[in-house]
């Protein structure tokens, strides 16, 4: 497996160089574009970052989490990841230090990090990438797309920990 | 997204000035720094890839991938302008290989080109759904936590993660095939 990825860009050089593509000048270009779409998109993520940080010092997640605990416990998700569910949406490397908690917390091999770890691994931050996706298009209909989203990772959430309940 | 944003924060802005007014400015700017940190070390993957998707592109290896997944790009999205295409078919295949990150700027493409319109189109929607209820097939960072938090099986949650994005792929795939209208072009 940690070949693949070696193997792909070697691959590419080889035939680009095979097929007397200027490998050299495609690198040049690739940069900038690189480098041009952090640029682009810092202002979204710092957004976010802000956003993020302020509910959580503030304590606004807390309350969030604590609101919503009671109608996840009903649709079978465990009360102790509540807040792993609201903040999920938002970041993922806040999600990971949440999940390391949790590990640590309940251990590793128990039913709620098992369900934590799925929740993590089948869903992705739909709010940063709304963000992302959607920068600088002008779309007036996105938030149908968004909230599709959101429900679609909620129901998500509560098939993650039904299946650990049984696989 | 303004009325979200603005409304969480301007709640957090007054607890927080009422608790602890020195913590405001502090919050704002360290926000922002770690934003850049993560910008700036995706910005190492950006340029690599896009590199070799630039090299990809002059070979002619992207035709072939776009070749490749063309009939599962033609079951879900319907008919595409070829760039459009190929785009997808990178991010995709970058998904499938477990990059998400490298992904990013392939689906960036092809939206910005889907959406040139004004108006969010169903195979729009359709491509941001799939990539924000995740496409990956194999965890492996959460794999990598795990076995790091010394689980006696770290692997065992790979099926239901993978049973669980398959099953909101394709219930988010609906929706939107639902909700969004079949667009001509």
């Amino acid at each position: 497996m940690q070949y693949l990825i070696p193997a792909i860009i070697l691959l590419t050089v080889a035939v680009g160089a095979a097929r007397r593509v200027n490998v050299y000048n495609c690198f040049l270009q690739g940069t900038k574009n690189g480098l041009s779409l952090c640029v682009t998109l810092f202002p979204y993520i710092a957004t976010m970052f802000v956003l993020i940080n302020f509910m959580e010092v503030s304590g606004v997640g807390d309350v969030l989490s604590k609101w919503i605990a009671p109608l996840l416990s009903w649709t079978g998700i465990p009360v102790e990841l509540a807040r792993l569910v609201v903040i999920r949406p938002f970041t993922a490397s806040g999600s990971l230090a949440l999940l390391n908690d949790i590990y640590a917390t309940y251990g590793t091999d128990s039913y709620i990090a098992r369900s934590a770890s799925v929740i993590m691994g089948s869903s992705e931050t739909v709010f940063y990438l709304s963000a992302v996706y959607f920068h600088g298009t002008k779309v007036k209909n996105s938030a149908k797309a968004v909230a599709i989203a959101l429900l679609t990772t909620m129901l998500g959430c509560v098939l993650s920990c039904l299946l650990c309940r049984f696989m | 997204m303004n009325a979200i944003w603005t409304s969480i924060v301007i709640v957090a802005l007054c607890i927080l000035t009422a608790l602890s007014p020195d913590k405001v400015s502090d919050v704002a700017i360290n926000s922002a720094n770690s934003a850049l940190t993560t910008t700036f070390s995706m910005c190492g993957v950006y340029c690599l890839w896009l590199s070799i998707a630039e090299v990809m592109q002059k070979s002619g290896i992207v035709e072939m991938i776009a070749r490749l997944t063309k009939p599962v790009n033609k079951a879900l999205f319907g008919n595409l302008d070829d760039n459009v295409a190929s785009d997808i078919s990178m991010g995709l295949s970058a998904n499938i290989i477990g990059a998400g990150n490298v992904a990013t700027p392939f689906n960036l493409k092809a939206m910005s080109a889907l959406t040139e319109k004004g108006a969010l189109n169903r195979q729009g929607a359709l491509l941001f759904v799939l990539n924000a209820t995740g496409i990956q097939l194999i965890p492996s960072t959460v794999v990598g936590l795990r076995a790091s938090a010394l689980s006696s099986n770290p692997s065992d949650v790979i099926l239901p993660s993978l049973v669980c994005t398959v099953v909101t792929s394709v219930i988010g795939a609906v929706a939107v095939m639902l909700l969004y209208d079949k667009c001509n072009t």
